[in-house]
């Protein structure tokens, strides 16, 4: 049987949660803030209308603070959930994070950036990033961070990561922007099946055998080293994702991710007309960094240039791993880059 | 650990590892069947002994010990033919 | 001879608590009563943050750690994806009714099928018995050392009057897990009555979990190192100052599932 294939014009909550359902979630708890909440809306609808077998669960919460929690408990009993919010709740959600890192629990955030610090505004920015990839919960707890640039990536990549977390068993963070979240795009649905998952770990009652422990907490100093090795270990196989755009050749590089990649690219082949070579090089895993990648990227280029949606926090990363002086073109406070402006500066 | 089986009415199976000295069972056994030992266990306590002749007479098998025990030092109330008989 | 163990504790584990506590009698209540329920096998505790943490190295069941004050939201977690499973927490009255009132709150009004086990013993234990919320009035603690003042901290929190103005929780009860003292002529004797109508809501809870309903039972119990009496001090102190501050009561019954009145 061969499984066909529709195009479709969709919005990118509307993708993203008909992608999640037939992924295989199975259960989906959130809190909602904008511009996250439309996630939220459309799988509500998936959930009545009974879309997936699997997508049993539809539940809203009453914080972020319980939102976590109510995932840990789906993941710790081995079920694919998901949540999706924006910078604030994320900020709440850290302390889950820390406990599901050590605990090897399994689970799924789309984080849609928003305008920040505090409540910012509701613009789309990329000033997550540094928290997510650097500082995600307290002692040092990490997660696999994912930054799609298209609407068609970011179904796909809501897949990646449901195997993701379950193959690593560390929570997965789907790092977007609210310009993928609401704008629409023509995509291909793949209608494939949905996910298949390891669970003999997970704590369901011990029936009949071992009993299972999700625990992160290890009091004896040496033994906690263990686990801290085990987990570093782990961390190390996940594999770094990346897409270069003419970069073999480019004397001028861009470093961009998620929407501003795209914007990067369009610049990149303009700069091209006008003689310039320009390419573009977009991590797609934001944590691990792909940063052998970049450097090999970055092997003929003169320039490089760091467009990003902040004040400046990939930057650092970049400056990390080509070692030499990177500029930057920051677009603050909800200010999408502009291509002209791009442009102007790269001349 | 475990007391060895008596040929009596009815016996206190006692795992002395898990005892705790905190006398509860001592000050709850109505007939003052138990009573904490001179020496001391692994961890440190002097643990507790069972005596089928207490201060006020023998043991009834009530099992008071066994249910405010908040250790689970006191594993089981047996009766002595049980004790005996068993396997 | 066969010596006949609960399959729920660990032949050899010994429990992390203080000699006379009774945090390790409600772990071995819960034990005792999912093997009379038979239910060990689907059995999944959630551990809060507390004196409670390390039960796991106590029970043989599955486990599942919880952030301070987040075991309901978890237990909520597992019992929607894994409805067959018995899910049940012991927190204690800092975790359930400091950090984690709102969670403990909306899991009681959505009225999940899960247990929740409190052992209130009116201050923070683990971190060395400084001030809780069901501190009562002019108790000493380490940090409030001329007495707990209700006109800046507020009245202790009182956890079953509470959720009973909810509708959703099925089973809600108060019991001194506590043995009571009596002074007889020559010794003190203590009371098993306690620890008997501990076991039986232990168990009644677990029966209104496997009916589908929320229950709750708060367990008054002491602390004698954090309130720096002896033993037999303390037992004294649940029962002339815990159990008159907090009347021990049957707050709600949904399912019949306990006879006994109030």
């Amino acid at each position: 049987m061969r499984w066909f294939q529709v195009k479709r014009l969709l919005m990118g909550a509307e993708a993203i949660a008909e992608a999640a359902v037939d992924a295989g979630l199975e259960a989906y708890f959130g809190y909602p803030i904008t511009p996250s909440s439309e996630i939220m809306e459309n799988l509500a609808i998936l959930h009545a209308r009974h879309r997936s077998d699997k997508f049993k669960v539809y539940f809203q919460s009453a914080s972020e603070v319980e939102s976590i929690n109510l995932l840990m408990g789906a993941g710790a009993a081995g079920h694919i959930s998901m949540t999706a919010t924006s910078g604030p709740g994320l900020s709440l959600m850290a302390e889950g994070i820390s406990y599901a890192y050590t605990s090897e629990i399994p689970l799924v955030i789309i984080d849609v950036n928003r305008g920040g610090p505090g409540l910012g505004n509701v613009a789309p920015e990329q000033s997550d990033y540094l928290f997510v990839t650097k500082s995600l919960g307290h002692g040092g707890s990490k997660g696999i961070v994912l930054a799609p640039s298209s609407i068609q990536e970011a179904m796909g990549q809501v897949r990646m990561a449901f195997e993701l977390s379950f193959k690593f068993r560390m929570p997965v963070i789907i790092l977007t922007e609210a310009i993928i979240i609401h704008m629409l795009e023509s995509v291909e649905q793949d209608h494939q099946f949905p996910v298949n998952v390891e669970t003999s770990w997970s704590a369901r009652g011990r029936k009949n055998g071992a009993r299972h422990l999700i625990n992160s907490i290890y009091l004896e100093p040496s033994e906690f080293r263990e686990i801290k090795i085990k987990l570093e270990e782990k961390w190390k196989a996940v594999e770094p994702l990346s897409e270069c755009f003419m970069c073999d050749d480019a004397e001028t590089l861009f470093v961009a991710y998620g929407i501003s990649a795209r914007i990067a690219m369009e610049a990149a082949t303009d700069l091209r007309g006008r003689g310039i070579k320009a390419g573009v090089f977009r991590p797609i895993t934001l944590n691990p960094f792909p940063g052998k990648m970049l450097v090999d990227a970055a092997r003929n280029s003169r320039r490089i240039v760091v467009i990003e949606m902040n004040e400046g926090q990939m930057v650092h990363d970049v400056q990390y791993w080509v070692r030499r002086d990177v500029e930057q073109i920051p677009f603050m406070g909800g200010i999408y880059p502009d291509t002209e402006e791009v442009l102007e500066k790269c001349k | 650990m475990y007391h060895p089986v008596l040929r009596q009415k009815w016996d206190v199976i006692i795992d002395a590892d898990r005892c705790k000295g905190c006398e509860i069972c001592v000050n709850a056994c109505p007939q003052q069947n138990l009573e904490l030992s001179k020496s001391i266990n692994g961890l440190g306590y002097h643990y507790v002994e069972f005596n089928f002749h207490g201060k006020r007479g023998d043991c009834t098998g009530c099992n008071i010990c066994y249910t405010v025990c908040p250790d689970y030092s006191i594993l089981e109330v047996v009766s002595g033919e049980e004790a005996a008989n068993g396997s | 001879m066969q010596i006949k163990q609960l399959s729920a504790v660990f032949p050899n584990a010994v429990n992390s608590y203080c000699p006379g506590c009774e945090h390790g009698l409600l772990l071995k209540f819960i034990a005792m009563a999912l093997e009379e329920l038979g239910i060990t096998e689907k059995a999944v505790m959630v551990g809060s943050v507390g004196c409670s943490t390390l039960a796991f190295k106590f029970l043989n069941i599955d486990y599942v750690q919880a952030p301070h004050g987040r075991a309901p939201a978890i237990m909520t977690g597992i019992k929607e994806v894994e409805p067959e499973a018995i899910v049940f927490a012991v927190q204690g009255d800092g975790d359930a009714l400091s950090i984690g009132l709102q969670e403990l709150i909306y899991a009681a009004n959505r009225g999940i099928p899960v247990t929740v086990f409190m052992y209130n013993n009116m201050v923070f234990g683990m971190t060395g018995g400084q001030m809780a919320p069901t501190t009562p009035e002019g108790m000493v603690t380490m940090t409030t050392p001329f007495g707990r003042n209700t006109e800046k901290s507020g009245p202790p929190i009182y956890s079953c009057e509470l959720l009973s103005g909810l509708s959703r929780p099925s089973y809600i009860r108060r019991v001194v897990i506590a043995p009571k003292p009596v002074q007889l002529k020559d010794r003190v004797l203590y009371s098993s009555k306690e620890a008997n109508e501990s076991y039986k809501a232990v168990v009644s809870a677990l029966k209104t979990q496997m009916m589908g309903g929320f229950s709750y039972v708060e367990f008054l119990g002491t602390c004698n190192v954090n309130w720096k009496m002896s033993i037999l001090d303390s037992k004294k102190y649940a029962h002339n100052v815990s159990a008159k501050v907090y009347p021990p009561g049957l707050f709600r019954d949904r399912f019949g599932v306990d006879s006994v009145e109030s």
